[in-house]
């Protein structure tokens, strides 16, 4: 990829190509624009390949991260474009979902972890973590004290932590 | 405010980047003064790794890698080594600038080249040489095995369409025994994706035969094969 090599990112795409596609489609729910954001995800490291470096962590959760915050910034352009306000949704995974699409026996993980969470931590980990709002964006949008906001924030991702660790 | 136990109390926030831009400052300037945070911190980095890690890998639509590749082909990567502007001229000895030009080479590219096996995969390319009925219909497919990865990609190109209920399913023959590497669909252009473990593809295989079967696929082969390749 350094070298600007095609097959390289043929390879990229061949091993990241569905985790980074998964990312942009869970933020987005849009096949269309999920699209758009997992190949600008690629097109990021292929202008810049030396954007990753080891002392930034393991490569795929790096590109992870990468996608999750390329597809926020797309929903947020959308979001402007059609004037329509975030649509809050129950489940990051939800029934509706083409489950056909969906990739291997981790599938339905993401779904388990945040099941053991209380709603209103779930609903609050699911708005900034895949629409990426802030700790003052969400009270607005949830119409909650903000220190309410930031106690079920820190407490949902504590016990996250905590599950992850179990495992 | 900015004791301690108040950073502590954002760091969970901060990493997945909820948290507020005078937030941010007050955490960035404490991860200084306060270096007790720095485990904390690396523990919900992990957490937050593994948070990415968990979301589900989806089958992107079979388009998509040849879009990526159209829009990769438009730009070229910017070169991963800076020029740096030139110093000011001094008088250096012939001998100790070949020693110094030397020197630099050695570190420009044993950085490059480990940064590049840190970074990108090797990759192996297996085309299907398909059937005559294949070829005469201008039936493509190959297959994209990365080296380090534990994944392969399947190219269709060309492919007629199908009706609603129909899918490709792809066969491996190996040891008398034939097993299913999977289904896909393909786009108006002909164009599918399949991706399945390079395990598979791996280990000495017979032949591999893609037929035509219910969306959800069946147990073995149902009707002859649209394409079949043979192993050399």
């Amino acid at each position: 990829m350094t070298h600007g090599d095609e097959s390289a990112l043929t390879a990229l795409f061949a091993e990241y190509g569905s985790k980074v596609y998964g990312m942009a489609y869970t933020v987005l729910k849009n096949t269309h624009l999920a699209q758009e954001a997992a190949q600008d995800t690629f097109m990021q490291l292929w202008k810049n390949p030396a954007a990753w470096n080891p002392t930034k962590g393991q490569f795929s959760s790096w590109l992870l991260t990468v996608a999750r915050y390329t597809a926020i910034d797309q929903l947020r352009r959308e979001v402007r474009r059609t004037g329509q306000d975030v649509e809050l949704r129950d489940e990051i995974v939800s029934d509706e979902d083409d489950d056909s699409l969906i990739q291997g026996m981790e599938s339905n993980h993401l779904k388990t972890l945040l099941h053991h969470l209380p709603d209103e931590q779930r609903r609050v980990i699911e708005l900034a973590y895949f629409q990426g709002m802030k700790h003052s964006e969400i009270a607005d949008f949830l119409h909650s004290p903000l220190g309410t906001v930031k106690t079920r924030l820190r407490l949902g991702l504590q016990k996250l932590k905590d599950l992850l660790n179990n495992q | 405010m900015r004791d301690s136990e108040h950073l502590r109390e954002l760091i969970p926030a901060y990493v997945i980047g909820a948290t507020d831009a005078d937030e941010t400052r007050l955490i960035e300037a404490g991860l200084v003064d306060y270096p007790e945070l720095a485990e904390e911190l690396r523990e919900y980095q992990r957490m937050n790794d593994a948070l990415a890690e968990s979301v589900p890998a989806m089958m992107p639509p079979p388009e998509m890698l040849g879009n990526l590749l159209a829009a990769a082909r438009e730009v070229r990567p910017a070169p991963a080594i800076k020029v740096l502007p030139r110093p000011t001229p001094r008088r250096v000895s012939v001998l100790w600038r070949w020693v110094a030009a030397s020197l630099t080479l050695f570190l420009v590219l044993s950085n490059a080249f480990w940064l590049y096996r840190a970074s990108v995969p090797t990759v192996r390319e297996i085309v299907f040489q398909g059937n005559p009925e294949a070829e005469l219909i201008g039936l493509r497919c190959r297959i994209i095995v990365s080296s380090s990865s534990e994944s392969a990609i399947m190219i269709a190109e060309n492919f007629p369409s199908l009706d609603a209920g129909q899918a490709y399913q792809v066969w491996m023959r190996r040891d008398g025994g034939i097993v299913s590497l999977g289904v896909f669909r393909v786009n108006a252009q002909g164009d599918g994706l399949l991706s399945f473990t390079a395990d598979a593809i791996n280990q000495p295989f017979d032949s591999i035969g893609i037929t035509i079967e219910p969306l959800d696929g069946s147990p073995q082969p149902t009707t002859p094969s649209v394409v079949r390749w043979k192993s050399l």
